[in-house]
Formats: structure tokens, C-alpha cells, sequence
């Protein structure tokens, strides 16, 4: 208990006002960079991933003639696997390389040293605000791009046949079983933290020279994508041994 | 109890830039209002590490203000946010936050130690003292570091090691990256750091530079303190006492 008190609360936490405030700043730092410079892109992804799926999947239901089925398939695809998918590999290419060669570019420059020669705990001020401000960036991407994906849906519903807003709604509200909400947050949250946390330890680990900072970055990728993919086919499972495939 | 405001006892270590001490092991003690000089590259940066922290020690203790001790069994880089904050380092050239403004890059000690808050301190005041202490001119303030030459990010490293007031203040090669002339200006602000009872440590090349700043010597073979300075030669001596008449002009 001591050492999960030591490695993880102690560690991540700070307590004292003058730390809290610091972490505050830059956990807001890392929201506006990961979440809110990339929301526009998000959307556009969203709106054109939903559609074309719509339109694939209708094309599909259409040949069995099962089209009132369309918004029962679309949960299943876009809120359960393809958004907290999508939003995890747009964050590691976009957010998890640029915060790895960060760090690896701080650690050459000394910055981490001078931190700690400052008496600044470097969980507290370079960490904790980027994991905690990834996962909640992660959510809030994987919401923007579930929302503009449901909108591109609608859409792509209505290519080859007319789907009425209401209809549409409904047959997706229908197939939405609480318990997917949570799952959602979990995948988002606990991928979007492991992402960063990835990325800092690999940029963190950089030992010699500046011209390695390049190599880091590739690193983080390649280690984020393995984990990110496993923890979300790990939790994928999980909900379907619980929970069963409710067709 | 001696008295000094850091004493090294017998030490024998390592940091991550090379091993200290293993000839003759390092014994000082820097009293308030002295300034010691240790000659040497590589070496006094780590001597530096060893004394903030963040090297092992293999043998000795080192002692901050008669109160504070790290022996062998302290591990690098563990409880040592105390220890820090009671000691201003600054570093040779790098070390300035590039993503913060340069009054930032000096705010940050006090704003992240609760200093305004409880010490009644309206905010930014220290940071403003210190900058203005080592004439770092206001309109380049809000302009990060990596706009400017690097005397000013010399002086902003300066700045930002005495902003918490330490009663020890380290300086990794103080006069290195500062034009000759401006070299009188630091003498000059050692003296008055002096005088107001900081124990200044300071790691050179620069011969006449120390010289005419130091109290006393680290020996750089017997690793004890000296003020007899018959290992360094005469032009060197002469060129400090050129240097102490042009602070004496300038001032």
C-alpha cells in the first residue's frame, strides 16, 4: 500500500497551493494543445468517417433488406470501436510524438535537471499535467468526433435512401446500453493517460546526444500504438464476455 | 556545530558527469559572507551535482547550515526538495525553461513554493528584484529565452538561483558567456551578494576572474582550502588585480 501511495498519489498529486496551481496551469496547457487545436480536425474525421461508413453499412443492410437495423450497426461500429480508436491514433500521431520529442528536447537542454535542482517536483510539473491532460483530451476528442461521426451517419444514411432525423435518433438511442457510456470513458481515459505517459517516458529516457531526439518520438509512437491497441482490445473483450453480443 | 553555511566532510563521490574525490576526498566549509572558488571543468560542475543532490555519495557527509546532512545512505535525487530550495544553483549556460517568458523562467521558484502566498509577497516582486538586481533590462521580460544573446540568459540563470534568497548560492562558471566588459558588473554583484551574508560558491576557468572574487581556494590536488595561491602562476594573479582596479574605477 505504501508504495502504491509512494509510486502513484505522492508522485501525481500536489498538494501544496503553489504546486496545484502550476499543475492547474499546465494541465490546461495540455488540453489547449491536444483537445482544442485538434477539435476542428477531429470534427472533419468525424463527419467523414461516420458517412462513409453509413453509406457502406446501408449499402450492406439493403442488399438483406434490414435497414432498420442501420442504427443498431452504427453503435456498434462508431461508439464502441471506431471512435475511441480513430481519437486514440489521431492523439498518438498528433499529441504523443510532439509531447515525446518535447521532452526529449527539454532533457538535452537540462530543463528536467534544472527543475529538479529547483526543488520542482518533475511528476508534479512535467508529468502529472501531461497523463492527467491526455486522458481528459482523449475523452473530449473521442465526444467531438462521436458527435460529428453521428451527424456524418445521418448523412451517409440518406445517400442511397431517406432516413428521417427522429428515426434515426431513436434507432440509435435504442441500442445504447448504459453500461457502453462507461466503457467509452474508460477506453478514452485510461488509453488517452497511457499515451502520454508512454510518450514521456520514452522522451524522458533519452540519454545521449540531441541527435537522438528524432529517433524518441518514432519510439513513442510504435510502443503508444501497441499498448493503446491492446488495452483497447483487452477492454473490448471485456465488455463482451460481460455483457454479450446483444444483436 | 561550525558554523558554516555548507560544509563538505571528507567527500568521496560520483554524478552522472565523472567521480569526485577518489585522490583526496573534498573538505570545505563555506562560512556566510564567503565566497569560495573551486578551479576546474568538469569536474566542479559535478562537485556542484554532488553537493544539490543529484550525485551518490561513496564516503563523507555534506552539512547545509549546521542543520541539514546527506551521507551515503541518502539515494540521488530522493527528499531533496528542502535541501534545494535552501541553495540557489545556477547553471552554466542551459537550464532556462524554453517555454516560459524570462520573469516566468525566474517567477517560477517562488510562484511554484508558495512564496506570495505565504510570505504576504505581492506576486512577481521577487522575480522583479532579482531581474533588476542583475540589470536584465525590463522590455526583454516577457520574451523567452531563446530571442536572446547569452549573457542575458546568463544573467536570467543568476536571477532566477538567488530569487528564493538563499543563504547558498552556487554558480557553475559565472563569467563564461559574459562579455569582457560586464565582467567589472559581476564582481561588483558578488560583492554585494557577499555582503549581505551569502555563502557564495563558485566554479571557473576563468584565473583572474576568481581571483579576484575569492575568500579562499579549493586546491585542485589536495581538494582542501587554500588562500596561498602558489599553483597558479604570477600573470594570472596579475591579471586578477587588473580586473579588482577596474572594478574599483567602474565603481
Amino acid at each position: 500500500m505504501a508504495s502504491i501511495y509512494q509510486s502513484v498519489i505522492a508522485n501525481y498529486i500536489p498538494w501544496e497551493s503553489g504546486h496545484r496551481r502550476e499543475f492547474a496551469r499546465n494541465l490546461l496547457l495540455q488540453i489547449y494543445f491536444t483537445f482544442v487545436q485538434s477539435a476542428l480536425m477531429v470534427s472533419m474525421l468525424g463527419l467523414f468517417a461516420g458517412a462513409a461508413i453509413a453509406v457502406q453499412t446501408n449499402f450492406g443492410l439493403a442488399l438483406l433488406g434490414t435497414n432498420d437495423q442501420l442504427g443498431k450497426l452504427l453503435v456498434f461500429i462508431i461508439f464502441r470501436e471506431v471512435t475511441p480508436l480513430v481519437a486514440s491514433m489521431l492523439m498518438i500521431a498528433r499529441s504523443g510524438t510532439a509531447v515525446a520529442a518535447e521532452m526529449a528536447t527539454i532533457k538535452v537542454q537540462q530543463e528536467v535537471e534544472a527543475l529538479n535542482i529547483m526543488g520542482i517536483n518533475v511528476y508534479h510539473y512535467v508529468l502529472a499535467p501531461r497523463i492527467f491532460g491526455g486522458a481528459v483530451s482523449l475523452f473530449c476528442m473521442a465526444c467531438n468526433f462521436l458527435f460529428f461521426a453521428a451527424l456524418g451517419g445521418w448523412i451517409g444514411a440518406n445517400v442511397n435512401s431517406y432516413f428521417p432525423l427522429t428515426q434515426y435518433i431513436t434507432s440509435v438511442a435504442q441500442s445504447i446500453r448504459t453500461w457502453d457510456f462507461l466503457f467509452f470513458f474508460l477506453k478514452t481515459f485510461i488509453v488517452g493517460g497511457v499515451v502520454m505517459r508512454i510518450a514521456c517516458n520514452r522522451g524522458l529516457s533519452l540519454q545521449n546526444a540531441p541527435f537522438e531526439v528524432p529517433i524518441v518520438p518514432i519510439r513513442a509512437v510504435v510502443a503508444a500504438l501497441t499498448v493503446g491497441m491492446g488495452v483497447h482490445f483487452t477492454l473490448s473483450v471485456m465488455y463482451y464476455v460481460i455483457f454479450g453480443i446483444d444483436l | 556545530m561550525t558554523g558554516a553555511a555548507l560544509e563538505l566532510r571528507n567527500v568521496v563521490g560520483r554524478s552522472t558527469l565523472g567521480a569526485l574525490g577518489a585522490t583526496f576526498p573534498i573538505n570545505f566549509g563555506l562560512k556566510a559572507g564567503d565566497v569560495g572558488v573551486v578551479f576546474g571543468g568538469k569536474e566542479t560542475s559535478s562537485l556542484f551535482r554532488l553537493v544539490m543532490g543529484s550525485g551518490e555519495l561513496e564516503s563523507g557527509e555534506i552539512v547545509l547550515e549546521d542543520s541539514m546532512k546527506r551521507d551515503r545512505s541518502s539515494r540521488p535525487d530522493h527528499d531533496v526538495a528542502a535541501w534545494r530550495k535552501r541553495i540557489g544553483f545556477a547553471f552554466r549556460e542551459k537550464g532556462l525553461l524554453s517555454n516560459l517568458t524570462l520573469f516566468d523562467n525566474v517567477d517560477l521558484p517562488a510562484k511554484y513554493h508558495g512564496l506570495y502566498r505565504k510570505g504576504g509577497v505581492k506576486p512577481g516582486a521577487l522575480a522583479e528584484r532579482a531581474m533588476k538586481e542583475l540589470e536584465v533590462d525590463p522590455e526583454i521580460w516577457k520574451v523567452r529565452p531563446n530571442r536572446i544573446s547569452w549573457e542575458v540568459r546568463k544573467k536570467v540563470l543568476i536571477a532566477r538561483a538567488i530569487v528564493l534568497s538563499p543563504k547558498v548560492l552556487i554558480l557553475d562558471d559565472p563569467s563564461a558567456l559574459i562579455a569582457t566588459p560586464q565582467v567589472p558588473f559581476l564582481v561588483r554583484w558578488i560583492r554585494q551578494e557577499k555582503a549581505k551574508g551569502t555563502a557564495i560558491l563558485i566554479g571557473t576557468n576563468d584565473y583572474p576572474f576568481g581571483l579576484a572574487v575569492a575568500d579562499w581556494v579549493l586546491h585542485p590536488i589536495t581538494n582542501d582550502v587554500t588562500t596561498k595561491y602558489d599553483f597558479i602562476d604570477d600573470a594570472w594573479i596579475k591579471s586578477a588585480e587588473l580586473l579588482l582596479s577596474h572594478v574599483a574605477k567602474a565603481a
